[in-house]
């Protein structure tokens, strides 16, 4: 079979070469896919039907509070005297839920800036300039400001963060379309009289989509992470469980003999976001397989 | 050169203008009375009554903004600055050692890419990456200060004993949650610019010279690594600040978060405004020295 050398100008994904079969069964291949995708599922079965299967009650048992880990308790009893365990299982329906969400808008704001401020250029300068202004603050200024004077509930967190998070995004998108728009396939697109729609989603979409999935990775760990320290400080996610307020709550015994209180929810905060992390970088490689970069390349 | 510097300043200073309107129009949206919410649990009638005049209620939007700048300028900005200089330390020290951790990571993995070595660092690094900073801080802190007693639990000078030793080790928690935390972060790109640097022209060029490995790293590879890694630096201080901000406020030690969150709890939004600003100040300025030391490394920067 003869093998052509790949010119560096030709698009690696365009409709004439349709990049549908290939890549989705490089990503079923993909060892990093599999075990993201194991570990996402367990957390998502764990905190949602978890306490349907594992049933326990909120009500307080005095008797039992601060109990190790043993018969009865496999991960002990708070200072209440609740299941941790249960309590863990509840705990991650707020942090994923509003995580995966508060990414999407951060996300889905941050790629449309980008793709505006790279294709149009009046836009150009103002949007850049707004995202460097938003760049320019450390996020939980913001988040904290609004959440303590205006919002107390979970919308508000979750729109001040994906506010927070989205000029990130729109740099690195930004940096990328500018190198696309000047490529010759899209001159050659453009030749051949497809419209600016067109050429979008034929041309600079896919080929932008490997910054776009390490963008939604970043920004959701980022997510995951503020929304859980505005929640540990007490102006973030309410009264219903979740794991920041558990690490914060287990703060207050103030002693590493309750290390089942303060150990699980932040592992299982690092599970969360390194599943969807190692998906992400799954799904890149799978996409493109010459690329390299990445967290966790090995 | 010196119009790069004069363009990027200018820059700053727009955005500084900008967030200092949008935090000005934060403190109008709030309902209530001005003086009462600055003034929180210090409010009195009377002291509210000549806040309100001395903030000028009765001028237009835009004297209020102006009177109110001449408030920050005239005590404002000093009184946060003096909580300063311990956030910076720690930002400096920080940072300076996860920078470090990283290129060495990073140089470590070029060296032996894809040997057991190099997955479990990665692995490790990544597994403190997705850790949430303020319970890393929590978990060391709980360990090395409570269990082992290593490190002090009572913020420094609290109890009147100044003791330089015990201030230094105070440091060190804030320190090396922020450095464990961001490690990952950086050596990704430390290493994509050495692995980019390694394959150039300009090694294979040295390397036929018969330069030593050792020199070739040194004095070339390295150095033109670090250049992207300067704007790498420039775009993780917010993140960086942000996660030091909470950590430093957990341990105690009194710093701009201190400061921050012991304002919001006493609800003394006239100081945390003020931090607020100094906060956005700082982000600024060292992103300002970032770019201008990117354009001192780099020439392309500055002509291109």
């Amino acid at each position: 079979m003869l093998v052509m050398a790949r010119s560096s100008q030709e698009p690696p994904h365009s409709r004439t070469r349709p990049a549908v079969g290939r890549p989705w069964r490089r990503l079923l291949r993909h060892r990093l896919f599999w075990t993201g995708c194991l570990v996402l599922l367990l957390l998502v079965a764990f905190s949602f039907v978890g306490p349907m299967v594992w049933r326990r009650t909120a009500l307080y048992n005095v008797a039992k509070m601060l109990t190790p880990p043993g018969p009865g308790y496999p991960l002990g009893a708070d200072a209440l005297g609740r299941d941790n365990l249960w309590e863990l299982m509840l705990g991650g329906q707020l942090p994923i839920v509003t995580g995966f969400a508060t990414a999407t808008v951060a996300t889905a704001l941050g790629v449309g800036a980008g793709l505006l401020a790279a294709l149009h250029h009046r836009l150009e300068g103002p949007l850049m300039r707004m995202v460097d202004v938003v760049l320019s603050i450390p996020q939980i200024i913001p988040i904290i400001i609004v959440q303590s004077l205006f919002g107390d509930n979970v919308y508000t967190l979750m729109g001040i963060v994906a506010l927070t998070l989205w000029p990130a995004t729109t740099r690195l998108v930004w940096a990328r379309v500018i190198l696309i728009r000047e490529m010759p396939y899209i001159e050659a697109a453009r030749a051949e009289g497809l419209s600016n729609g067109q050429v979008l989603a034929r041309h600079i979409l896919p080929n932008s989509f490997d910054t776009i999935t390490a963008c939604f990775a970043t920004q959701f760990g980022s997510s995951v992470l503020f929304i859980a320290i505005a929640t540990a400080l007490g102006v973030g996610l309410g009264p219903p469980w979740n794991w920041a307020t558990m690490i914060a709550t287990s703060l207050g015994y103030m002693s590493f003999n309750d290390w089942w209180l303060v150990i699980p929810p932040g592992l299982l905060f690092a599970a969360l976001i390194m599943s969807v992390y190692l998906l992400t970088e799954a799904v890149r490689m799978a996409w493109n397989p010459r690329l390299q970069s990445g967290l966790y390349t090995p | 050169m010196t119009r790069y510097v004069g363009k990027r300043c200018l820059q700053a200073l727009l955005t500084l203008i900008i967030v200092s309107l949008v935090v000005f129009a934060l403190m109008k949206l709030y309902p209530g009375d001005p003086g009462a919410i600055l003034l929180g649990r210090h409010a009195t009638p009377a002291k509210v009554r000549r806040l309100d005049l001395m903030l000028g209620v009765q001028l237009s939007w835009p004297q209020q903004y102006l009177s109110w700048l001449r408030l920050l300028f005239a005590g404002g900005l000093s009184s946060a600055f003096s909580v300063l200089p311990t956030t910076l330390l720690l930002l400096a020290l920080g940072g300076g050692i996860g920078l470090a951790l990283a290129v060495g990571l990073a140089l470590l993995q070029s060296r032996f890419p894809g040997s057991p070595l190099d997955r479990i660092t990665s692995f490790t690094a990544l597994l403190f990456y997705t850790f949430p900073s303020f319970w890393l801080a929590a978990l060391l802190f709980l360990w090395f200060g409570f269990d082992l007693g290593w490190v002090p639990i009572v913020p420094p000078g609290y109890l009147g004993n100044r003791d330089f030793a015990d201030w230094l080790l105070s440091l060190a928690i804030p320190v090396l949650t922020v450095a464990l935390t961001t490690v990952a972060g950086w050596s990704v790109h430390v290493r994509a610019a050495l692995e980019e640097s390694l394959m150039s022209d300009y090694v294979r060029t040295a390397r036929a010279k018969g330069v030593s490995e050792r020199r070739l790293l040194r004095r070339h590879v390295l150095r033109n690594a670090m250049l992207p890694l300067l704007a790498i630096l420039g775009i993780s201080f917010p993140v960086l600040l942000s996660n030091l901000i909470v950590v430093e406020a957990e341990v105690g030690m009194q710093g701009i978060g201190g400061a921050l969150f012991g304002a919001l709890y006493m609800r003394a939004y006239g100081s945390v405004l003020n931090l607020v600003m100094v906060i956005g100040l700082v982000t600024v300025v060292l992103n300002l020295i970032a770019d201008v030391l990117s354009a001192v490394a780099d020439p392309r920067i500055r002509f291109g």
